[in-house]
């Protein structure tokens, strides 16, 4: 495994108290595989990338658990040796470049610094490699001499695409590269991505909220919901055969291709509070088919398939909780009353 | 959300925040922190030192005195008879300390109310009219920051007569263009709110609009130039009594520490020098942290209401 | 477009100094009492003072005398000086040279050291040194800089003897040409405490514009990311975060040397240190005024430059300002 992530709790302090926004993830993603992590604004996924390149704010610590990097635990490397794992074996392509990039320097500038921070190479080599990485994501040479705010959107995205394959890293993380671009420009930079790794055979994990894009990328995919994985497995599996119900309603939620489109729902209800979370599944008060035992006990997550797990009291009913998603209106029917 | 909160909160988004809520905030926020709390303590002291001075001190401060052996009392250091020693001339410095925040507080309070009645006045009119008006105001404030500020004063006080009165116009003849510059700025943005644009349609006049929506609103920033501007002025005022062209007929901390400075008795008499620096110090620091609490207040996004 | 700006910028300013020079015109002239007694000694017999009167064209209408006023002022004929006797021009020279270095080696310590501490106090935000470093500068800013002066010279000087209390030079010290005039141990020793003083009172200022820019700037997604690139803190705060909080910094730096110009006075005559600022209370103590009036408009002149400096610099630093 490349990279395995064993129980990680990380949590912020708050005014209103301890916030552990991850709580208990584990989650491997093998060398050249692609792992998509899907879930709602807020789920904790951003954390778990910042928990990985321990980034995180000064109010945010890991509590608890392991992230092995090719067998070495990333929790507890001294900062220094972490800022060397830091870029070369795991980088990261933003949400929105726009914001990610150093407004006052050229990217140029900075697509080279990152480049001779982690390797001695004089400033010109430095260069000449800048030039080849703008090729390589489609920008012409000379644009490495503008400043961020002079780029579109999509060029943008890929100056920092070209900034996070500069070190050939092992493991690239990709916390939502497309939402704040338009559809046409979406496809161009997830292409982009796709050749990359076949090229490179670089590993992905996929942050997004976005159910289509993980179903055109990626091998693998967990499901997170309120700091906890839900579901977990391959591809055709989870999204075929979802085995919990939050699965099963995220893609409901999301537009399908046109042929198999039935109505979009949206799941009522919002994401317990994460200082004081239920004792139970933390789904269970959206969830249509909970009963006393959701509210009461956590479920664990359990095999339902070899690979395929998932946290749900009813993962062996599966089929039955599918069958009434698809046929009938679960959530309506369950929350008669609430608009 | 409750309907009744709801309509509150579109009622004062429709209006605009009354003068009695600024005024309510104000107070709750000046009396939240330690810093602001210790701040307007030490004013209030100040001031009580300054109107109880008469009683305060223990000798006339202009009195020449003597040592029992009938020598003039000369750089004495402290002593009970003069808890703060004396003069080159045999004067007691503790009393012409006391008396000194007099002159202090005078042209502080003076001259950073001038300086924030004008400058507000200016940015006001400039802000809310524009155009042409705009123009010329913002002309006038560009070319009031060319002149250097102390060299003005310095001159103009030494050319009118020098005075207490005369250095309270000199500042505040130069002084109000930081409040005016930056007053204006919140006036432009002001003006384009909705409920003021809509007093505006509903025919309220430019007076009224201005007493009652912009006034309100721009009031902790003028606040926030006040107490900045009584810590200048202060100095400004020790400064060019230092540079020896203050009232002669006025003791003030500047003055004294001109004397100091002038009779090279800095030399040894440290008890002449330090009590009017460590006034001033007290003072203008005390006015620093409550011009810093009123800008916590002034600025939003300090508040953390963004 | 540049150059448009600029030759704007040039026009602004000779605009503005017109303006000064007519307010300080009209200062010495129209204030009560007989206005040639700020301009001819008033103790001089009354045939002597006539002559003078009339050698300087000061009996002639008012608006002849501002415009052979304007006329000198430009040439930089400042008239004649009633103390030292000489044209102003004269003396002014030396004058210039030493308030200029001594306000840029204020400006030089107090933007060095005002940054650096700006950083350590925002790097270090939340803990001891920054709540105790915040409050330093604005005790030394609440201080009157003569008094920091006083304390520095009472320590220092008179008791430690390190430093000189006054002048630039050394008596008796000849240097052999200009260079070693200002290039020298001595020099360099006479000029450390008055620039100190300096530094200490106008720190605060970029020292908490720095500290709040780089605060504004911590939440930063760019920050975040250039963490996760693997840079070192220290390259962090200072080339990326930095970079970005300078931009208010370098705006108060057009403040801070009218400022510094204008209130070098109290410094310099702290420190005896023979320059505009001094000579401009000495010549007004002394009622020498035509000196007074030229130290103050080429102090204002010197203000306006330093502003205008101070634009272009921030154009520079602002790719976003530069290139629109």
């Amino acid at each position: 495994m490349l990279l395995q992530i064993e129980d990680l709790v990380v949590s912020y302090r708050t005014r209103a108290g301890l916030v552990r926004a991850v709580d208990g993830v584990s989650l491997s993603i093998a060398a050249g595989q692609s792992v998509g992590l899907v879930g709602e604004s807020g789920c904790g996924k951003t954390t778990v990338t910042r928990a990985l390149l321990r980034i995180l704010p000064p109010n945010g610590f890991i509590e608890r658990g392991r992230v092995l990097l090719e067998g070495v635990d990333l929790t507890r490397l001294s900062a220094s040796e972490m800022r060397r794992v830091r870029w070369r074996r795991i980088a990261m392509v933003p949400q929105s470049a726009m914001n990610a990039l150093n407004p006052v320097l050229r990217v140029g500038d900075q697509l080279v610094e990152t480049i001779r921070i982690h390797e001695h190479v004089d400033a010109a080599a430095a260069w000449r490699r800048a030039e080849d990485l703008f090729e390589r994501v489609g920008i012409e040479r000379r644009r490495l001499y503008d400043y961020p705010h002079q780029f579109s959107g999509g060029m943008r995205q890929r100056v920092a695409i070209a900034m996070a394959i500069a070190l050939q890293p092992a493991l690239l993380i990709a916390d939502e590269p497309t939402t704040a671009l338009d559809v046409l420009v979406q496809d161009r930079i997830l292409n982009l991505l796709e050749q990359l790794r076949a090229d490179l055979g670089l590993a992905f994990l996929y942050i997004t909220h976005d159910v289509p894009v993980v179903a055109e990328l990626c091998d693998a995919v967990a499901v997170m919901y309120a700091g906890k994985i839900v579901e977990f497995g391959p591809l055709a599996q989870v999204f075929g055969s979802p085995s919990h119900p939050y699965t099963m309603g995220l893609l409901r939620a999301s537009p399908k291709p046109a042929a198999e489109q039935s109505e979009l729902i949206s799941i009522p209800g919002a994401p317990p509070n994460l200082v004081a979370p239920p004792r139970g599944c933390r789904f269970a008060e959206r969830c249509p088919f909970a009963d006393d035992r959701c509210h009461l006990a956590e479920p664990p997550l359990e095999a339902v398939a070899p690979g395929h797990l998932a946290a749900c009291h009813f993962a062996a009913d599966a089929p039955r909780m599918r069958q009434t998603m698809a046929t009938g209106d679960a959530w309506a029917r369950a929350f008669a009353g609430t608009p | 959300m409750s309907r009744n909160l709801s309509e509150g909160l579109t009622l004062a988004a429709a209006t605009g925040p009354s003068w009695r809520t600024r005024l309510g905030i104000l107070r709750r926020i000046l009396f939240r922190d330690l810093s602001t709390a210790v701040g307007i303590t030490v004013i209030v002291l100040f001031v009580l030192v300054a109107l109880l001075a008469p009683v305060l001190m223990t000798d006339d401060p202009w009195a020449i005195n003597r040592r029992p052996n009938g020598t003039i009392a000369r750089l004495d250091p402290p002593s009970r008879a003069h808890w703060l020693g004396t003069t080159d001339l045999g004067r007691d410095i503790y009393s012409q300390v006391v008396v000194g925040s007099r002159a202090a507080l005078l042209v502080g309070f003076l001259a950073a109310l001038m300086t924030t009645v004008v400058g507000t006045s200016v940015a006001v009119i400039a802000g809310y009219f524009g155009g042409w008006v705009d123009d010329l105001l913002m002309r006038v404030v560009d070319f009031a920051y060319a002149v250097p500020f102390v060299p003005f004063v310095i001159i103009l006080v030494s050319l009118l007569k020098p005075s207490l009165a005369n250095v309270i116009i000199a500042i505040a003849l130069l002084y109000w263009r930081s409040s005016a510059r930056v007053i204006r700025a919140q006036v432009l943005s002001l003006r384009e709110r909705p409920y003021i644009k809509a007093a505006r349609v509903a025919g309220a006049g430019p007076w009224r609009i201005i007493y009652h929506h912009i006034t309100p609103n721009i009031l902790p920033l003028a606040m926030l130039y006040m107490a900045i501007g009584v810590g200048w002025a202060i100095i400004t005022e020790s400064s060019v009594s230092f540079l020896g062209l203050g009232d002669p007929l006025v003791i003030s901390w500047g003055s004294m520490l001109n004397l100091a400075f002038t009779t090279g008795a800095m030399q040894r008499a440290w008890w002449w020098v330090l009590p009017p620096g460590f006034s001033i110090i007290l003072l203008v620091v005390a006015t620093f942290l409550v011009g810093r609490s009123v800008e916590e207040y002034a600025n939003p996004r300090l508040r953390g209401e963004v | 477009m540049r150059v448009r700006y600029l030759l704007r910028r040039i026009l602004q300013l000779a605009l503005t100094m017109w303006l000064v020079a007519t307010i300080v015109f009209l200062m010495f002239r129209l204030i009560p009492g007989d206005p040639t007694s700020t301009l001819v000694d008033p103790t001089f017999p009354a045939s002597l003072r006539a002559e003078i009167l009339h050698r300087f064209g000061l009996d002639r209408p008012l608006h002849e005398q501002y415009l052979t006023y304007l006329a000198r002022a430009v040439r930089g004929d400042f008239g004649w000086s009633f103390y030292y006797n000489s044209p102003v021009v004269e003396i002014v020279g030396d004058m210039i040279i030493n308030t200029l270095l001594l306000a840029l080696a204020t400006f030089f310590l107090t933007y060095l050291f005002g940054i650096l501490g700006g950083v350590v106090l925002a790097w270090k935000h939340g803990t001891p040194v920054d709540s105790v470093g915040s409050l330093v500068p604005l005790v030394f800013r609440a201080a009157p800089v003569f008094w920091t002066g006083m304390l520095f010279l009472m320590v220092f000087s008179y008791r430690l003897d390190w430093f000189p209390h006054a002048g630039i030079r050394t008596a008796g010290y000849a240097a052999t040409n200009l260079f070693q005039k200002y290039v020298s141990l001595d020099f360099l020793w006479h000029l450390l405490l008055p620039a100190v003083v300096s530094t200490l009172y106008y720190m605060g200022l970029p020292m908490l514009l720095v500290r709040n820019a780089m605060l504004e700037n911590f939440g930063e997604e760019y920050v975040e990311f250039a963490r996760a690139r693997g840079m070192s803190e220290a390259r962090v705060m200072f080339r990326h975060v930095l970079r970005n909080a300078l931009l208010p910094v370098v705006t108060s730096a057009a403040v801070f040397l009218g400022l510094a110009l204008g209130g070098q006075i109290v410094v310099e005559y702290t420190f005896s240190w023979p320059g505009l600022g001094r000579e401009i209370v000495m010549a007004t103590q002394r009622r020498d005024y035509p000196v007074a009036q030229a130290m103050f408009l080429l102090l204002a002149v010197g203000v306006g430059l330093m502003n205008l400096l101070a634009d272009m610099v921030y154009g520079y630093l602002d790719p976003r300002v530069r290139l629109q």
